[in-house]
């Protein structure tokens, strides 16, 4: 039987033959590393509705107390009038009657100030027409019922001091000037809210440098068998940013959106059947030990087919961005405020990227690692914080602090067979705004 | 289902494709992964790592430079080799010299490919790869170097070799079938 029959036949017989297998099997032993169209996690939509929403109240009720402040501002001049007006007619007037014969009686009429802000029953009681044969309508203030629900003395007191330089031009200015020079003023000596003390300010906004020593294992059964992830954490930091609200003096929920970085390393051989993709793998096909080596331009990369073992040392980028829900204590010594927080985070584990270093020095990109065989994904933990913010300026804090970060099993260990245990432990420096 | 809307819905990701794709081809895929092992467990693995390797990069496929089946079968050829590499099953070595005598019967006519398969499989390793690479899946001797490391000669030197030991394997069939029929 000639050669060529026997290439015929087996090329014929065997390039299209189909072996038996049962594919549903197939595909379940797969389906965990086949890549998949992420699924929607609406979750996260409501975990940003609801931060959006509390940002929302917040802005809202902060605007509400401003306009109360104004409100209470513009009220407090008007009686800051009234309070002028009525002094004067009490002492001053008379006294300028019996003196000045250019003003020789007051009748006393109920002329309506129209003021926008206020109502207009209030404004009735306030206003009081002087009636001069020689001067058009002069305005001036009677005693009237004044309005129970203000005490703002202080600011009254302010203003008749400012007023009194007007006082002397009472009788010389129209009323409608007075009333502008008075709305003018108010203008001009905003801001109308109050002044607030740090104690009834109930938010404030942290931001957080975090360093410390990380300790995290994958693990996933392969085949039965579980598999370890051998790096070894050393180094972790991220920032934290976060926004409190207190409930009461001492009490107070925050929310959290944090974005770290941890590195681990590996110690590792380079397999002869490692692949090398990238741009750098030319180097090592140059290199003696990779003489062997072959290129396989399958997928319009080159790949290196390493022969030889080579030790080599990777470190690995965990890129996780957080977002979580605390709550904390508060309490004030001095110019210190110290903090004890407990926060559950969802953390999602965005990359995982390695960068191998052969011995001679030579870096590998993209190298086969463990995490090859690792799905990332999301995580939950738990933590505990303590800071010390020491007050700077009124609003204005330092803050030092340190955490201890748990994992929680992960999501994925129910889903597909993989667990993370995680431990973070790190110190923190930041900066606090109260709000 | 076509084998285009399969190769869309794998390129969006769909599970309903990657099954079709599965249900499809795995079987043409195992005959390759088997072609290349010698054993049915380290061919069940390169098919694996073959699919998942599809899957990963069918959105690199390209319809113009051949057909999806050819490009799956170079993948899963790919897989292969590595598990043999891994298994450090692909070694290339001497044998005797084979006499082959030929009865006249036209065995390999009567052979199925299942026993063609089996036949393919217990040739050593080293022959075995160069034999599917050139006979089944055309490459050639430069092409086959390359991809596994050795120089052309060594490809086609082994080629000789195994085509022998298999005209041999072929030739005892033969005169089993001879046997029976004389009785």
């Amino acid at each position: 039987m000639s050669k060529e029959r026997i290439e015929r036949e087996f090329h014929e017989k065997l390039n299209a033959f189909s072996s038996d297998i049962d594919d549903e099997e197939l595909w379940s032993v797969i389906e965990d590393r086949v890549p998949k169209k992420k699924k929607k996690r609406r979750f996260i939509f409501w975990i940003f509705f609801g931060l959006c929403l509390l940002l929302l109240i917040s802005g809202l009720t902060r605007i509400n107390s401003e306009k109360n402040a104004v409100a209470k501002s513009s009220t407090a001049s008007n009686l800051a009038v009234k309070g002028v007006f009525e002094e004067d007619e009490a002492n001053s007037l008379p006294q300028k009657s019996k003196s000045n014969d250019m003003i020789p009686s007051y009748e006393n009429s109920f002329n309506t100030i129209h003021r926008n802000e206020e109502p207009n029953e209030t404004v009735k009681n306030i206003g009081v027409t002087v009636q001069n044969n020689n001067l058009p309508n002069k305005t001036m203030v009677s005693p009237q019922s004044s309005s129970p629900q203000f005490n703002e003395n202080d600011i009254v007191r302010e203003e008749i001091v400012i007023l009194e330089v007007d006082k002397r031009f009472l009788l010389e200015v129209n009323s409608d000037e007075i009333i502008e020079k008075v709305k003018i003023r108010n203008i001009l000596r905003r801001p109308k809210r109050p002044i607030q003390s740090s104690k009834n300010r109930s938010g404030f906004l942290r931001i957080n440098y975090y360093a410390g020593l990380i300790d995290s294992k994958l693990i996933k059964s392969i085949g039965g068998n579980p598999f370890v992830d051998y790096g070894e954490n050393y180094f972790s930091q991220g920032v934290d940013l976060s926004y409190g609200k207190l409930f009461s003096p001492n009490i107070y929920g925050k929310v959290i959106l944090g974005l770290d970085l941890s590195y681990k390393k590996y110690e590792d051989k380079v397999y002869r059947d490692t692949l090398v993709p990238s741009s750098s793998g030319s180097q090592i096909l140059s290199s003696t030990e990779f003489s062997n080596g072959t290129i396989d331009t399958e997928f319009g990369i080159p790949i290196v087919n390493g022969v030889y073992n080579r030790d080599v040392i990777k470190l690995n980028t965990i890129r996780t961005l957080s977002i979580g829900l605390g709550i904390g204590y508060m309490k004030r010594i001095g110019r210190l405020n110290l903090h004890f927080e407990l926060d559950a985070q969802r953390s999602f584990q965005i990359d995982f990227v390695g960068l191998g270093r052969v011995e001679n020095g030579q870096y590998i990109n993209n190298l086969k690692s463990f995490n090859g065989y690792f799905s990332q994904g999301p995580l939950y933990t738990v933590s505990g914080s303590s800071f010390a913010d020491y007050r700077l300026t009124e609003s204005f804090y330092l803050s030092f602090g340190a955490q201890y970060q748990q994992g929680l099993s992960s999501v994925l260990a129910e889903e597909s067979g993989h667990s993370e245990k995680l431990r973070l432990l790190r110190g923190s420096i930041g900066l606090v705004f109260r709000i | 289902m076509k084998e285009e809307e399969i190769i869309a819905g794998c390129q969006k990701l769909e599970e309903k494709y990657q099954r079709a794709l599965v249900k499809q081809f795995s079987g043409q895929l195992y005959t390759v992964c088997r072609r290349y092992c010698g054993d049915d467990f380290s061919a069940k693995e390169a098919l694996q790592e073959g699919l998942i390797r599809i899957f990963k990069y069918i959105d690199k496929f390209d319809s113009t430079k051949g057909s999806f089946l050819g490009w799956m079968k170079r993948i899963v050829t790919n897989e292969a080799l590595k598990v043999l590499k891994v298994n450090g099953k692909m070694r290339f070595i001497e044998i005797q010299k084979v006499e082959i005598v030929s009865h006249g019967c036209d065995a390999i006519s009567n052979l199925h490919e299942e026993e063609l398969l089996q036949l393919v499989q217990q040739l050593p390793g080293g022959y075995r790869e160069v034999f599917n690479l050139f006979v089944i899946d055309g490459y050639t001797h430069n092409e086959i170097a390359e991809m596994l490391g050795i120089t052309s000669s060594t490809s086609r030197s082994q080629l000789v070799r195994a085509k022998k030991v298999l005209q041999q394997k072929i030739s005892m069939i033969e005169n089993l079938q001879l046997c029976r029929k004389n009785g």
